[in-house]
Parts: C-alpha cells; sequence; structure tokens
C-alpha cells in the first residue's frame, strides 16, 4: 500500500508516520483475522468438501472444535493464538523515495502462517485494512499540521 | 544427647537420600547444556536475542514447577520425620513448634543441637547447590530452543520434548514454558512499538485482543474486545504472578495487547475499558464473580 505525505514534513516525522501505519496494518490483519474476516474482506471459509453448517469448517473437525469449547461460527484460525500473535511490524526504514514499512510474521510461525494463508488467505491488507490505515494516517498527520 | 547425635546421622542421611534423588534426575544432556552454555557464553548472538535467561528463569519458576527446584520442602519433611522421633524420646516442644520447619526445629533444640542443625545446614546448602545447577541446565535448554525457534521454524511438539528431555518437566509443562516465553517475546516486541509510537507524540492505546470463546479465563473473557490505557493496565491483575503486560492472562494465554493510536481505537467503535471493568476482571482473576 503507498500513502503520500506532504513533502514539508520532516524524514523523521515520515519514518513516524509509517511506524503508526504499519502498526495499525498489523493491528488491522490481527483483528480482521480474529473476527474471521479474510484479506478480501469477505468472511473465511473453510475449502474443505464436507463442511460445517456455518461453512467454516469441515464438519469433522467443527465438531471438534466445538466440543473443546473454540469457535465454530467463525473461522478465526486460532488454536494456541500464536500465530495470529506472531504478526507484527518487522521494520520501518527510509526510502529514496520516503519511507517504507514491513508487516510480517515471526520466523518460529511462518510455515503455519503460510499452509494457512494457502487454504484460507488472511495474510495482507484487505481494503478495508487500507482504508484503517490511510484515516489513522490522516489523523495522525491533522495532528501534526495543527500542533505547526 | 547421643540419642540426639543419632538423630542427627539419620536426619544427615535422609538429606543424602534427597540429593541422591536429584543427581539421578540430573539427565544424560546436562554435560553437553553444560558445555553449550560454556561456548556460547561470549556469542554475540546470545546478547543480542531478546530472549533474557531471566526471562526464563522467572518462568521456570512461576509455571507451576517451582517445588521441583525448591529443597525446602523435602528438608521439613526430614525434619519433620526427627521431630516426630525426638518427641517419641521424650523432648518436650513449646506450643507451636511442632510446625515441621527448622525454624520450629532449631527452637526445640537450642542449646543442646547446635552440631545437628549445623550439619543440617551444610547439607541443604549442598543440595540446593545441585538444585541451582538442574536449575541453571533447564534454563540455559529452555532458552537455547527459543534462540533455535526464532531461526528455524520448530514444532512446539519437539521444543516441548527437547525440553522435557532435559528437564525432567513433563511435556505440557515444557510446552507451556515455550509458549508463555515466546508469546512475552513477541508482545514485548508489540510493548516496544506502543512506547515508540507515544514517544513519537502519538496519543496510543492497548486493545485487549484474541479469541472470546469459552475456553477463555474468566479474567480474559472480561477484558477481550476492550481497550485499555497503559495506567488501567498496570492496575490489572491476573493473579498467576506473571505480568498483565507482557503474559495477558497467564500462562497459554491466547490473547494480546495490540497497540494502536487512539484515533484507530475511537473508528472501531472500540470501548475504552472503565474501572469497573477494571475491578471485574481482577476478581474475575481471583475466582470471584
Amino acid at each position: 500500500m503507498e500513502l503520500k505525505l506532504p513533502e514539508e514534513i520532516t524524514s523523521k516525522t515520515a519514518l513516524a508516520i509509517v511506524d503508526v501505519a504499519g502498526q495499525v496494518g498489523a493491528a488491522s490483519i490481527k483483528l480482521r483475522t480474529k473476527a474471521g474476516v479474510g484479506v478480501d474482506d469477505q468472511k473465511m471459509k473453510t475449502p474443505s468438501k464436507k463442511p460445517n453448517s456455518a461453512r467454516t469448517y469441515a464438519k469433522s473437525y467443527g465438531k471438534r472444535r466445538d466440543k473443546q469449547g473454540r469457535r465454530v461460527d467463525i473461522r478465526d484460525l486460532t488454536i494456541t493464538g500464536q500465530m495470529v500473535k506472531s504478526v507484527l511490524l518487522d521494520r520501518v526504514e527510509a526510502t529514496p523515495t520516503g519511507a517504507k514499512g514491513v508487516i510480517t510474521v515471526t520466523n518460529d510461525q511462518k510455515e503455519k502462517a503460510a499452509f494457512n494463508q494457502a487454504l484460507t488467505p488472511w495474510f495482507g491488507l484487505s481494503p478495508a485494512d487500507e482504508q484503517a490505515i490511510a484515516a489513522a494516517v490522516e489523523a495522525e498527520l491533522q495532528k501534526i499540521i495543527s500542533q505547526a | 544427647m547421643a540419642t540426639l547425635d543419632e538423630l542427627t546421622i539419620e536426619t544427615e542421611e535422609s538429606l543424602k537420600r534427597v540429593a541422591r534423588q536429584y543427581r539421578r534426575q540430573l539427565p544424560p544432556l546436562r554435560d553437553f547444556l553444560i558445555d553449550w552454555i560454556r561456548k556460547n557464553r561470549d556469542n554475540d548472538r546470545l546478547l543480542r536475542s531478546q530472549v533474557s535467561l531471566e526471562l526464563v528463569y522467572a518462568l521456570i519458576d512461576r509455571a507451576g514447577v517451582r517445588k521441583y527446584f525448591e529443597f525446602d520442602p523435602f528438608l521439613n519433611l526430614a525434619t519433620q520425620t526427627a521431630l516426630e522421633k525426638i518427641k517419641g524420646l521424650g523432648v518436650e516442644f513449646a506450643d507451636g513448634l511442632e510446625t515441621p520447619s527448622l525454624r520450629g526445629l532449631e527452637a526445640a533444640l537450642a542449646g543442646e543441637g547446635a552440631a545437628f542443625l549445623e550439619q543440617q545446614n551444610a547439607a541443604k546448602e549442598t543440595a540446593t547447590l545441585q538444585v541451582a545447577r538442574i536449575r541453571e541446565n533447564i534454563a540455559a535448554q529452555v532458552r537455547q530452543v527459543l534462540l533455535q525457534m526464532q531461526v528455524v521454524p520448530t514444532p512446539l511438539s519437539v521444543a516441548g520434548e527437547q525440553i522435557a528431555a532435559v528437564s525432567n518437566l513433563s511435556q505440557g509443562q515444557a510446552e507451556t514454558i515455550v509458549r508463555t516465553a515466546m508469546s512475552a517475546q513477541v508482545q514485548s516486541i508489540q510493548n516496544a512499538a506502543g512506547a515508540r509510537m507515544e514517544a513519537a507524540g502519538v496519543d496510543t492505546i492497548a486493545i485487549f485482543s484474541g479469541p472470546d470463546d469459552a475456553l477463555d479465563r474468566p479474567f480474559c473473557d472480561v477484558c477481550v474486545g476492550l481497550a485499555f490505557d497503559k495506567q488501567q493496565i498496570s492496575q490489572l491483575n491476573n493473579n498467576q504472578g506473571l505480568s498483565v503486560l507482557t503474559s495477558c492472562g497467564g500462562y497459554n494465554c491466547r490473547h494480546e495487547w495490540i497497540w494502536v493510536p487512539r484515533s484507530y481505537q475511537e473508528r472501531q467503535g472500540i470501548r475504552q475499558a472503565t474501572t469497573n471493568d477494571i475491578k471485574r476482571a481482577n476478581s474475575a482473576a481471583r475466582g470471584r464473580k
């Protein structure tokens, strides 16, 4: 996602803004996934040919989850919670044209994340995530401008 | 006195038995681990790592396996046996001194059992040293597995097996230690990011995020989905002896703090916790409704 920042802001401020954008991006991915919504802003569904009634998990697995007390009405990709927790803003760095932030998954969870991504795309910025980032950046920029 | 001397010998023997029991529990990998610590002591990689030994120590101590490292319960058991026998010999105790503690025994034997206590203390010190070494080994191994997991994707079950093998911990306990440490590590990174935003002048707040299901602890059940500021977080108590800021609801907690600008929290319609929410969460953690 590309964000256009006013030219008059310093590179330090630009980095801080990208930091905010990155944090909001990571937060949006986490909150969206935990709500059972995929990267297309649609409810995540199981690719199983024998789904449960909510179409979130395979019927047999859904039964097991239900018995364990886990949610089956949404596909939140959560058992221990480690995978979604491991989504982090890895770095923010200056580039020749501005600054960039990289959101990633920690190494220990990459395999699991990639597997789930192949089944149900969840990692990435959805249109709603991008809107949330743009709104947060806008709010921070306005604050900076009003303070200046 | 002669009888008391015999008891001294007997108690010392029982302490030695305790020490032997610990020695038997020393895993074959102990020497390997000591070598590993020695080789890596000056390694930059360890210094750079965010996995601190203190974190692992704290987790081991608090993971419900503390008794494994404590010598006192064994000592108390030995003392209790000795007290029973001394009692049987007609030695009178003042009220309340029957408590199986070293202090109780000390008081009971004041003035006539100094040698007994000296020997007992020496045995205690030896055993404590041995226990401390076991604890160091386990902490080092846990830390090693954590470092390894940062580089190579390692299934938790494998990591748990590795730790359980050297520590005689159960697989479940080992997995809990790893999982909680990994979570605390990731949470520390997130907390640092929140602090960074705050330092840049952004008004930040943390969302207690994670699953909202029947498996939630009562504490988490109250907090999940709410936003808390820094001061409010400091008022929360999960009653597990772990920092709420780094471990949320405690061991194996599936929740996390997500630091966001306040404007984001407001835009998403996420409610900020009230004093009442905090009270309810703390009460729930203590097992009260």
